[in-house]
């Protein structure tokens, strides 16, 4: 009795298994709305890298020194931000370090902050680098060729 | 990959800086046309053997994106062979409506008819062909087939034996009998160039044939010489006009006359740019004597006026990496 049962467990889980296998796609999740609608204008990546204590996100080392966006001359878009690399925040790493950033900034029709669904961009820059040294504030600007473009998302990562 | 000169992301990075910085010169942006740009080479100065044009190409590539028709680029390297032929082949086209223009002209222009009689012709023949190199009397073959279509009846062409007689009477201004001829169709083909274009060109080919011949007891050589000539005719690159006349036989005056562009000047067609874009490579490049090494480098764009030489725009990229591996472009 409990051979046929055992055979017939196995046989089942063989089932599930084959046929969860034969799928060849499946839904990737669709991001949050609450949770994109909280998102600001200046965001960080992630970190992908864990220390012991604490982390090694970019949050703990830089921060933003001013904001900017208007329209220049031809009616483009211009945004500036200062990052500055304010040093060791931490007890195990009061010094910090010097390092590069990839910045990308993404330009839109309609507005980000706040909403939930967003439209795709009407322009994207590619991940461009920029240097941060202890203290210095590094400024970067971005102007969004395309005249449509009104609101913007600043994404810095590490640079990889 | 690493090293200390510029990488694929600089490329990238520096079409998209400089895109947005030209789109938003007073020149490009208040312009109310689009603005035509010819492109000159990056000068490459760093120690670096790169393709160099490969900014101007990446750049071009993301002003064409975006610029929504803003700026217009000549295409200056590529497809040229192809173009040539499309144009010339549009010329050629264009013969019939040429003619159709010209007997149309001449028509209008004809003086009236006396007693019913229709008004007679004769062909003469078209001077400088050698410049134009076309086949002229072809061309006013179809005027005159052209100007029969469209006279109904009001035209009547004489033979080509009293034609020429007739032409001879007007060159030589002499009063021998026209024939009964009215008017005298001639034409002239006009090239417009300053410089005078060589019409034909004699080419001269001498091939020389040695032939060794052995027996028993001796050898000989024989020698076989012999010239060939060839003509060749050139077709200038101008712009190729053709000018028609009617001319009144009986006392030499021109009746009317019309111009019609036959062939165009085939041109890069950078004379209409309004901007020239190019750019420079400079690096400076320090290398210790271990393995470490350092590169500067700032890639710079010009937009010059073509017409005062002057500099209406200029951006740059700057960037600079340590390396303890060298790395070599291919």
């Amino acid at each position: 009795m409990n051979a046929v049962l055992t055979r017939r467990v196995g046989f089942l889980i063989l089932l599930v298994t084959l046929l969860a296998g034969c799928r060849s796609v499946y839904n990737v999740d669709r991001a949050q709305e609450r949770e994109l609608a909280t998102e600001g204008t200046v965001v960080f990546v992630r970190p992908t890298e864990y220390s012991l204590l604490g982390t090694k996100s970019l949050s703990d080392y830089v921060e933003v020194v001013y904001e900017q966006a208007r329209r220049n001359d031809a009616g483009l878009l211009e945004v500036r931000i200062g990052l500055r690399a304010k040093g060791g925040q931490h007890l195990w790493d009061v010094r910090g370090r010097d390092f590069p950033l990839s910045v990308q900034t993404a330009f839109y029709e309609a507005p980000v902050v706040g909403e939930g669904q967003r439209q795709p961009p009407v322009y994207e820059t590619n991940w461009q680098r920029v240097s941060l040294l202890r203290g210095a504030t590094s400024d970067h600007k971005v102007v969004c060729p395309v005249k449509s473009g009104a609101y913007y998302q600043v994404t810095l990562s590490e640079l990889k | 990959m690493g090293g200390t000169f510029l990488e694929s992301s600089d490329i990238r990075t520096i079409a998209q800086q400089m895109t947005s910085a030209i789109l938003s010169t007073a020149e490009v942006s208040s312009k109310g046309e689009a603005a035509r740009i010819a492109l000159a080479p990056v000068r490459n100065n760093t120690r670096f053997l790169i393709d160099s044009q490969i900014f101007l190409k990446r750049l071009r590539i993301e002003l064409n994106r975006v610029s929504e028709g803003r700026v217009r680029f000549f295409m200056q390297d590529n497809a040229q062979e192809v173009r040539r032929e499309v144009l010339l082949e549009q010329d050629e086209t264009a013969w019939e409506a040429a003619a159709d223009e010209i007997a149309g002209h001449l028509l209008r222009n004809l003086p009236p008819t006396t007693a019913g009689r229709p008004i007679r012709v004769a062909m003469g023949q078209a001077k400088n062909v050698n410049i134009t190199g076309m086949n002229a009397m072809s061309f006013l073959t179809i005027v005159r087939a052209r100007l029969l279509e469209q006279s109904r009846g009001r035209v009547a062409f004489v033979s080509d034996q009293v034609a020429e007689r007739v032409q001879q009477t007007v060159e030589d201004k002499s009063a021998a009998p026209s024939a009964g001829v009215d008017c005298l169709l001639c034409g002239e083909f006009v090239a417009e160039a300053i410089q005078v274009a060589e019409g034909k060109q004699q080419i001269e080919l001498k091939i020389k044939e040695k032939t060794e011949v052995f027996g028993q007891t001796y050898s000989k050589e024989n020698t076989d010489e012999q010239t060939l000539k060839f003509e060749t005719r050139q077709n200038p690159n101008v712009a190729k006009r053709f000018h028609c006349q009617l001319v009144h036989v009986a006392d030499g005056t021109i009746l009317c006359e019309k111009t019609v562009l036959l062939e165009r000047k085939m041109a890069s067609g950078t004379g209409a740019a309004d901007y020239i874009l190019t750019g420079e490579i400079s690096a400076l490049s320090k290398a210790s004597q271990g393995a470490s090494r350092s590169d500067y480098v700032i890639v710079s764009f010009q937009l010059v006026d073509p017409q005062s030489n002057e500099l209406l725009w200029e951006d740059a990229y700057e960037s600079k990496r340590a390396s303890q591996v060298g790395t070599v472009y291919r």
